[in-house]
């Protein structure tokens, strides 16, 4: 995998997760779907910021699929919060796979979205009342 | 003194902050195992002023929260200067570190 190609598969992991948001928020109370716009407006500007990378770079930026197989079914606030946070992690996991294949601004992007990605997720585990809220290794594989 | 070890005089210090806090204490003693094993040898720290730990609990967190921020600015820099081979883990170590400050609120 090269830096192109790297970045292209981490942009597919943030049209799933802005996908995935889509659905998450109508599970959610007032407060919650206001964090969960907020999470789903950081993927977007993290997408269109790598499309134009890509762009630049002379590589077409992967499409969104019209939809995405979630891993399981959503049908309340405790498996939208589950949705959620693992949205964050996946992204997390496409971002941190970057970091080996990337090197200056690029690589630069990539931290930052694994970071953003990490803090997001803390943020809902302990919305959910998951402990503890924190990972040792976001977007470590599992 | 490293994150690890300031947080264990801050819990020292402040029992009543372990139940919240071990976990990222935990973290930060893998954080430097991982590093050790990657790289293949000990760890060089340099040794910053130890902040008092001994105040209120609200000024102790926040002593934590400031070591956080420079420990993940220190790592976001490390990362970009890393070979390939070891910013996955450096990187995975400033997204910690980062998601942390959520910890100490």
């Amino acid at each position: 995998m090269n830096g192109a190609s790297a970045l292209a598969a981490a942009m597919m992991a943030e049209h799933e997760a802005i996908f995935g948001y889509g659905v998450v928020g109508a599970h959610l109370d007032r407060a919650g779907q206001d964090t969960a716009r907020a999470a789903e407006a950081a993927h977007r500007a993290r997408r269109d910021a790598v499309a134009m990378r890509l762009t630049t770079g002379s590589s077409k930026p992967p499409a969104a699929q019209p939809a995405y197989t979630l891993p399981f079914n959503v049908t309340n606030r405790d498996s939208a919060l589950r949705l959620a946070i693992a949205l964050e992690e996946h992204t997390a996991q496409a971002w941190r796979r970057a970091l080996a294949e990337t090197t200056g601004d690029d690589r630069r992007l990539a931290v930052e979205a694994l970071m953003e990605s990490a803090t997001q997720a803390t943020r809902w585990r302990r919305t959910a009342g998951v402990q503890p809220s924190t990972v040792p290794f976001p977007g470590a594989p599992a | 003194m490293g994150l690890a070890a300031l947080y264990d005089a801050t819990l020292a210090a402040h029992p009543d902050l372990t139940a919240a806090l071990s976990p990222v204490r935990d973290a930060h003693r893998q954080h430097v195992d991982a590093l050790v094993r990657a790289i293949g040898s000990p760890l060089t720290t340099s040794a910053p002023a130890v902040p008092s730990v001994a105040g209120p609990p609200a000024q102790a967190v926040a002593a934590l929260a400031a070591a956080e921020r420079k420990g993940r600015d220190d790592a976001v820099a490390a990362c970009l200067a890393s070979v390939a081979r070891l910013a996955p883990l450096v990187g995975s170590i400033a997204a910690a570190r980062a998601s942390h400050l959520e910890v100490l609120v």
